[in-house]
């Protein structure tokens, strides 16, 4: 871990990843250097029972009972992918918030840009009424909806959208609801029982502080998608196809050991720390940062009150990117820009340019953040 | 002591059973099938003692967790 910079990346990918993380991920190679699910000696069954062991933490942290409904995937991406193009139908309709990553805009514009008889609607999400952001929900469908998908938490200014409420309309329409939660694991709890949605669909490398590479989508029990990427996966191989059953149904190819078992060791690590301790901790920063930026005459988008503890801001007169990379030579990590999310930066209207995003975890301190102040302060009074 | 070998349609399931086994009490082995055996499934199984077989059965059962086939061990 590099103790002289200040990481205030971490919707990027969290860091530093806990000592837990590294150490299981040599584990694989060490112990588990099989390929799992393909052979029948020590290495190959360790790994095997190493990685369903990974899809039994998964289904702890969210309150799930269904281990082999959790698929592994490359990153939230990969995830998103498996499950928007396993789920979409023909001649149908599908609705996007106005706060989603690229991960799902991207997916669903080459769905729709393909096959002429599909559509997709975007609805408002940036209000700061739940109310209201369900209610646009509401209005966005139509009577060929039969797929949403939508941010559990933005990935620019962390506003936590009613997901809860979401998926309850959803199921009376009988559209099955596919949650991005790449921002909201390890950030917020999550009761997938609780909440109901058809696919949920994480990164493993930001709140759960797994390694990059690494992510899962959750099936609830009646959704059985057509996997994207046919390949080998150990099941039925005399078969031209995957076969029926999950996990191995969406798998193809080798599963990513090391990776899963460092995600494994993630979810211990946020799950002993407690992930309402984590989330108490970075928002106290978090509101420390936003009230001292607004001091400075930062221009701050989307200043939810139910939020990860992410801000977006900008300085009136200052380039975005030129800050975000004065603020490195200082040892202060930010990202500027569009951050992958151009409805999200059209709908919080930041401009052409973007902004700097800070985005807290574990790690981060109150020091950090004065440090980061100071800084700031001096480069407003200064220039860059 | 006879053994047998509790065939499942991956080797998911068959791990997700060998823990709810464990659970209750029944010892088992997971096992790469032997090509002759292994016409259906994922070529995995857990091998139990045959006097678990029936508890095993009904344990599944309970779990919905389906069983492809069950053979002699041997």
């Amino acid at each position: 871990m590099n103790n002289k910079l200040i990481y205030f990346d971490n919707a990027a990918t969290g860091y530093p990843k806990p000592h837990s993380v590294r150490r299981e991920a040599m584990r694989a190679f060490e112990e588990c250097g099989g390929n799992p699910g393909r052979s029948g000696h020590i290495l190959s069954v360790n790994s095997a029972k190493a990685v369903f062991e990974c899809r039994e933490k998964v289904c702890s942290l969210i309150n799930y009972d269904r281990p082999e409904r959790v698929i592994f995937s490359l990153n939230a991406t990969h995830a998103l992918n498996i499950a928007i193009k396993g789920l979409a139908e023909p001649k149908s309709g599908i609705v996007i918030s106005s706060l989603e990553h690229n991960s799902v805009y991207r997916p669903v514009y080459a769905l729709c840009d393909k096959n002429k008889d599909m559509h997709f609607d975007i609805f408002d999400a940036s209000q700061k009424s739940d109310e209201a952001v369900a209610e646009n929900f509401r209005k966005a469908i139509r009577a060929d909806t039969k797929v949403a998908v939508i941010t559990v938490a933005s990935n620019i200014c962390g506003r936590i959208l009613p997901v809860k409420e979401i998926s309850e309309i959803c199921r009376q329409n009988g559209i099955k609801l596919i949650l991005d939660a790449s921002q909201a694991m390890g950030e917020i709890p999550f009761d997938f029982s609780e909440i109901k949605p058809s696919v949920l669909c994480s990164a493993g490398h930001k709140g759960l502080y797994g390694p990059c590479g690494t992510g899962f989508a959750v099936f609830s029990e009646d959704i059985n998608p057509e996997p994207i990427i046919e390949g080998g996966n150990g099941l039925v191989s005399e078969l031209p196809t995957m076969g029926e059953e999950l996990p191995e149904k969406l798998e193809a190819g080798t599963v990513n050991t090391p990776g899963i078992l460092g995600l494994g060791a993630g979810i211990d690590f946020v799950r002993s720390l407690g992930v309402e301790s984590i989330r108490k901790k970075c928002s106290q920063i978090c509101d420390f940062l936003t009230a001292e930026l607004k001091s400075c005459g930062a221009i701050i988008y989307g200043d939810y009150e139910s939020k990860t503890p992410i801000i977006l801001f900008n300085i009136p007169g200052m380039s975005p990117s030129a800050l975000s990379s004065r603020l490195d030579t200082a040892g202060i990590c930010t990202r500027s820009g569009i951050h992958c999310s151009p409805l999200g930066h059209k709908a919080l209207k930041t401009g052409s340019d973007g902004a700097v995003r800070v985005s807290l975890g574990y790690a981060n301190t109150q020091r950090e953040a004065e440090i980061f102040i100071s800084e700031m302060r001096k480069i407003i009074r200064n220039g860059i | 002591m006879s053994y047998n070998i509790i065939i499942f349609s991956s080797v998911t399931y068959a791990l997700k059973a060998q823990g709810i086994f464990e659970r209750e009490g029944i010892k088992s082995r997971l096992e790469k099938l032997r090509k002759e055996k292994s016409l259906h499934g994922c070529g995995y199984g857990l091998k139990v003692k045959n006097s678990d077989v029936i508890r095993a059965k009904l344990v599944s059962e309970r779990e919905r967790i389906k069983i492809i086939d069950i053979l002699d061990y041997n």
